[in-house]
């Protein structure tokens, strides 16, 4: 024993020693941009990674940093922590977060705050006034995702040989069902125009009740057994609007060639390699520049509780380009797609 | 070929395991080595066979000597031996278990068993050992398992064979073939070390016998010593072998049992039709070989088994369906077959050990409450009475010697108010002292005017306690006998033999 | 003065492995926090230098976990003192519900139990204790025990079946308790979905926040978000401490944990313990999903029952299924879990450093050969034992 406890004191001294050590150094004038992550950590393929690599590229006006959450119960704590860290601005990444982020805001009136795909309203004590007070330091960060998804659903009817298209949701949140009803819509602007009559499945925008929907956003089963519920009925583009849930969707079309897929929130092309040869095209959700913008605002000073709405105009949200199946997409509708852009960008065309 | 051992020391700790102990056995020579369990006998043993070393001494093997530091050189100088715990893998067969650790391989590295096969069927047949070479051992009896590990010994070419306390898990008549093939074995020049603490069978086999007691050899003596002489010996004291048993007067029934069937869970009959009395003041032991439904028989009397048909009635009061809380409660004292599985939580103190059974009872309790101080009181009381030699009541009993422990079961079964005493396999594992102890405690409650129910495979436990004896064999009661049948009769109706000769009582 | 030596070799002789493992695991952790440094790595060509700056950023990283988790100066300044306890604050709020699901765990070790289902009891404690807090208005105090009988009621019910169902059936604990938590994790999903749980307003599942007279109240003002719940923890430590070791049905617990053979012999009904030592469990992880709810969190969400359930596991066997030690047990990984976070903001070291201080702490005390061998002790305690027990039937 007695030797173990020379070798533990001789420890705690050197943990000592080391321990007495420098703070990090100070930066320059950039401001301090700090952001509060969902649950699913900062290498999730989605919203997180998103978010921070907005971040990330805003580096050369801010010093930046994140925690992560394991659950709910870690956002406030860790809103808290950016508090004591002096942050200049601390983004919420999620609706999830936004009643914590509320909460700080209304706690430390000179900082400022932004919520990733919420209005960021405060909604009373109890959590339970709708719509809620604006707060005059939270920005909400929101996106305009029915555009891009209109554009889709267009697109996915011009290119559908079967006449049916689907759609599913993770679960039936605002920040999901805008995609859906973007897509149905515009399936059925391309009926108006070129009188056919291609049916949307899962999704109804009259009948949200009905909707498909898979419960969460971790059950690849039911994602799974979803999508081949679609094929088999005859669809033959299906958009996933369920974050990683796509996958199995791609992987479905991959295995089966009867489908392709919409990936959803940022180019499939780049994240999911494998499925390349499959997706017909992406609606990009730009949370990294909704992020990169709030970031400046607060650097140039220009900062403002006015939420952030992504739109096709200020190309907050956007369609990817078709990629490898560029080819099987006839270039009338590429055209027509095109101009579809164009059109709801300057309001000519309403998605709603 | 001759082994010696010369001035073997080994201490653990504080403790003198052996203390320079000398023996020497020739060829063709059975050397017993008596002594009570803890005595050092299967210390010094394991040393010889390599696995323990000593601290100090020699080993000699025809005079000369050799270092033996694991089983392996061991085995090389020709030294085999057969544990009281076999070392078989129960799911292989016999051939398998053989081979191990000596494994021959074919092309691409198939086993070969052809040559195991052989070999054991040559030794078998040579020593009428009659073992399968295919049959899976855990399927095998008790007494065919060691023979295989004999078997495993000899086709290793053991010239001296070690066996450690190998009656210990064997009926009579197993017990009996074992000591025939030692004689063979000893014809054919092998010697033989037989640790034991029975003496019949030391007197029955042994050439010469070697006494050890806390770790030194104390003596020597011939097989014609009579077993009070080789006892006092063991113990360092006088002994009393066959306990005074007073002629008394028996009183009315306690416990009746009428036609008890019980059924294992597959619905198989266990026991079938068992019916028999047990009266106040008298003895009445169950004889049977291990396995023939004693066990079974003991549990379902405190209603530990499930599935019990029939009627059993304690004092008039029909019992079967009580839980085993209420059984016990209704005045039965219970000991089980397995102090160290069933009677005993070894992690736990004396204390505990000693209120398992009544810790809901004043004075343990009060209420939802328990009272330590309480309990230790009564329990240093306890350990007085029932002399238990201990530190202290809060040590685990797991701490005590093998007749300590089974004290502690006695202390707490027999300081309830109990109508009838259930003791199963009660002196099992123990050494002479506390056997005599044990012995004389079920006297006393049988003299007090309790029923006593014995079970025992042990013929002279038998022959020594009972007023009455019940011989059970494959689940049915053969013949209930009065206690002047002779051993051979017994010994005939425990292997399912009824004899003209036993008569009914 | 005698006794207090006994106690303290006792004491030393218990704590010596648990401790010699975390300093283990803190020594290793170390290394990697250093090899996992870009400023450490590109010294790589001057050992020296390379060992001094590795030296720096472990004793920052640790340093910055000990802020985040007992204190840090840098919070007093233009506050009071007492707002540098702080971090502790935040342990004691990670550690409260950690406490009761770890007892939970160990009240089941000691009758020879694997509760691997306190996940699921948490989250049933969770919903009960919510439902009465928002849904119904009661005066101060009685709301809140109200609230706090309620969970702990739920999930003793929960947990109370899969001790039935192993005395009626002899379905193991273990499989079903693991299945139990599925249904827990769909049925918190669903039901938050439900009319009665879903917050007006919304439709993410996220129930109303419970009402004031229902929560725990804070203990060092509203800046600290410590509250009351630690008591309701430390009360519940003392109450498996005095079940155990002082009533007869404690008794009946150990005996059928350490030997169930033994104690059905001596007429302790096993279904008895199963069932009632199972319901004690929900009770006691229901409780934690409570005060997690009605001190801390006050709105239920789906994911409300974090890894409390699973960390316990983990804490009930670092602290030896004691009562004492699972309470330090706790608070350690409560102090390791909020220390990360400032460890992470502070220093970079990635907070799943945190996750591998605990794996190396447990597979240490899981491998007490590791740590002799390590520290040249022999005769360390173990618990081994405890680990083995849960499998026998």
């Amino acid at each position: 024993m007695k030797k173990s406890f020379k070798l533990i004191t001789l420890a705690a001294a050197a943990a000592l020693v080391v321990g007495v050590a420098v703070a990090p150094a100070s930066q320059a004038a950039k401001i301090k941009a700090c952001l509060a992550l969902d649950t699913g950590g900062v290498d999730d393929h989605s919203f997180n990674a998103s978010a921070w690599a907005g971040a990330q590229a805003s580096t050369g006006i801010a010093s930046v940093q994140y925690l992560p959450a394991t659950s709910a119960a870690d956002f406030a704590p860790n809103i808290k922590k950016f508090v004591d860290q002096k942050c200049d601005l601390i983004i919420g990444v999620g609706f999830a977060i936004s009643g914590a982020i509320v909460d700080s805001a209304n706690l430390n009136p000179t900082i400022k705050y932004a919520v990733v795909d919420d209005q960021g309203y405060d909604h009373g004590p109890k959590g339970d006034q709708y719509p809620g007070k604006p707060v005059a330091n939270v920005k909400g960060l929101t996106f305009s995702t029915d555009e891009p998804s209109f554009m889709a659903g267009y697109a996915a009817a011009g290119y559908s040989k079967t006449g049916k298209v689907a759609t599913y949701g993770g679960a039936p949140y605002p920040t999901v069902t805008i995609f859906m009803d973007g897509f149905a819509k515009g399936v059925a602007y391309y009926n108006k125009i070129h009188k056919k009559s291609v049916k949307v499945l899962g999704w109804d925008p009259a009948k949200p009740d009905a909707g498909t929907f898979v419960g969460d956003f971790q059950n690849q089963n039911k994602a799974l057994s979803i999508s081949t519920g679609f094929e088999q009925q005859g669809a033959d583009v299906i958009f996933p609007v369920a974050g990683g849930l796509g996958g199995a969707t791609a992987g479905q079309s991959l295995k089966g060639k009867k489908s392709v897929t919409i990936w959803v929130d940022s180019d499939g092309y780049d994240l999911v390699p494998q499925y390349r040869s499959v997706l017909l095209t992406s609606v990009v959700k730009g949370i990294g520049e909704s992020v990169k913008s709030v970031i400046t605002d607060v650097s140039t000073k220009k900062y403002t509780n006015a939420s952030y709405v992504g739109t096709l105009k200020n190309k907050g949200v956007s369609l990817a380009s078709y990629h490898d199946l560029a080819k099987k997409v006839p270039g009338q509708i590429q055209n027509e797609v095109r101009q579809l852009g164009k059109d709801i960008a300057s309001g000519k065309v309403s998605v709603k | 070929m001759s082994f010696e051992l010369r001035g073997i020391t080994k201490t653990f700790g504080s403790l003198v395991a052996n203390d320079s102990i000398d023996l020497k056995v020739e060829a063709g020579e059975i050397l017993a080595i008596l002594g009570e369990n803890g005595a050092g006998k299967s210390t010094l043993m394991n040393i010889a066979y390599g696995l323990l070393q000593a601290d100090s001494g020699t080993i000699l093997v025809d005079g000369k000597e050799i270092s033996i530091n694991e089983p392996s050189d061991a085995l090389a100088a020709g030294i085999g031996m057969v544990h009281q715990h076999f070392m078989l893998i129960p799911v292989f067969t016999v051939a398998e278990n053989i081979i191990l650790g000596h494994e021959r391989t074919g092309r691409a590295g198939t086993l070969k068993l052809e040559d195991a096969r052989a070999a054991i069927k040559k030794v078998s047949e040579e020593f009428g050992f009659d073992v399968d070479p295919d049959a899976i051992v855990e399927e095998l009896p008790v007494g065919v398992q060691q023979r295989v590990e004999i078997i495993k010994a000899l086709i290793y070419n053991a010239k001296v064979l070690i066996l450690d306390e190998p009656t210990a898990v064997l009926t009579p008549q197993e017990t009996d073939d074992l000591l025939r093939i030692m004689k063979d074995l000893k014809a054919k020049g092998t010697a033989i070390i037989f640790i034991t603490h029975k003496l019949r069978e030391v007197k029955i086999a042994a050439d010469r016998i070697s006494i050890i007691r806390r770790g030194k050899v104390v003596g020597s003596a011939q097989p014609s010593a009579s077993q009070e002489e080789l006892a006092s010996l063991m113990v360092g004291r006088e002994v009393t072998l066959a306990p005074d048993k007073t002629a008394h007067t028996i009183g009315d029934v306690i416990l009746s049992v009428k036609d008890i069937v019980i059924k294992d869970h597959t619905g198989r009959d266990i026991v079938s039709d068992i019916s028999f009395d047990v009266c106040a003041g008298e003895v009445l032991a169950i004889a049977g070989v291990q396995g023939n439904g004693q066990t079974e028989v003991a549990r379902a009397l405190i209603n530990l088994e499930d599935h019990i048909v029939g009627s059993m009635k304690l004092d008039g009061v029909e019992i079967n369906g009580f839980s085993v809380h209420k059984s016990l409660d209704e005045g039965i004292a219970f000991i089980p077959e397995s102090r160290e599985l069933d009677g005993l939580i070894s992690s736990f103190s004396i204390a505990e050990n000693l209120v398992l059974d009544v810790h809901t009872q004043a004075p343990y309790a009060k209420g939802i409450s328990l009272s330590p101080s309480q309990i230790r009181a009564e329990a240093e009381k306890r350990i007085i009475e029932f002399d238990i030699r201990t530190q202290s009541v809060s040590d685990p009993v797991s701490s005590l010697s093998g007749g300590n422990k089974q004290k502690v079961v006695l202390a707490r079964e027999l300081s309830r108010p109990v109508k009838l005493l259930i003791a199963s396999q009660p002196t099992r594992g123990l050494d002479v002292g506390s056997i005599e102890f044990v012995h004389e405690r079920i006297l006393a409650e049988r003299d007090a005017g309790r029923a006593v129910l014995l079970f025992s495979t042990e013929l002279d436990e038998v022959m020594a306690l009972a007023d009455r004896i019940a011989v059970m064999y494959r689940g049915k009661i053969l013949a209930i006998v009065n206690s002047d049948v002779t051993r051979d009769q017994l010994g005939l109706l425990m292997a399912g033999v009824v004899s003209a000769g036993a008569k009914s009582a | 003065m005698n006794s207090l030596r006994k106690l303290g070799t006792k004491l030393s002789q218990v704590a010596a492995l648990p401790f010699l493992s975390f300093l283990l695991a803190f020594f290793i952790s170390g290394i990697l926090i250093a090899v996992s440094d870009s400023r450490v790595l590109k010294l790589a060509g001057h050992p020296w230098q390379m060992i001094k700056m590795a030296g720096t950023v472990i004793g920052n990283a640790y340093l910055a976990l000990f802020q985040g988790s007992i204190f840090d100066i840098n919070l007093t300044h233009g506050h009071s003192f007492f707002q540098g306890f702080y971090p502790l604050s935040e342990t004691i709020v990670t550690a409260t519900p950690l406490i009761l699901t770890g007892l939970s765990v160990a009240l089941a070790f000691q009758s020879g139990l694997f509760n691997i289902g306190a996940q699921g009891q948490f989250v049933f404690g969770a919903i009960g204790a919510s439902y009465i807090g928002f849904h119904y208005s009661l005066p101060p105090v009685l709301h809140l025990l109200i609230s706090l009988a309620g969970g702990a009621l739920l999930a003793s019910i929960w947990g109370g079946f899969v001790g039935l169902l192993k005395a009626k059936t002899g379905a193991h604990e273990v499989i079903v308790t693991i299945m139990m938590n599925y249904i827990a994790g769909y049925f918190i999903l669903w039901i938050l979905k439900t009319k009665a749980f879903l917050r007006p307003g919304r439709i993410d599942p996220m129930a109303p926040e419970v009402g004031t007279n229902a929560r725990l109240p804070h203990l060092a003002g509203a800046d600290l978000r410590i509250h009351a719940g630690i008591f309701v923890a430390l009360l519940a430590a003392l109450f498996v401490w005095w079940l155990l070791t002082r009533t007869t049905m404690g008794f009946k617990f150990r005996s059928v944990g350490a030997n169930a053979s033994a104690a059905k012999t001596a007429g302790i009904s096993i279904a008895y313990v199963t069932t009632a030592t199972m319901a004690l469990c929900g009770a006691l992880a229901g409780l934690g999903g409570a005060v997690h709810v009605l001190g801390s969190e006050y709105a239920m969400t789906a994911d409300i029952a974090g890894s409390f359930g699973f960390d316990a596991i983990t804490v009930a066997l670092l602290g030896r299924a004691k009562p004492v030690g699972t309470v330090f047990a706790a608070l350690l990984f409560g102090a390791l879990r909020t220390g990360g976070r400032t460890m992470q903001s502070n220093t970079e070291t990635p907070l799943d450093i945190v996750l591998v201080i605990q794996a190396l702490i447990v597979l240490f005390i899981a491998a007490p050969a590791l740590v002799r061998y390590v520290f040249r002790i022999k005769n360390l305690k173990t618990s081994a034992s405890i680990t083995s027990k849960g499998w026998n039937g």
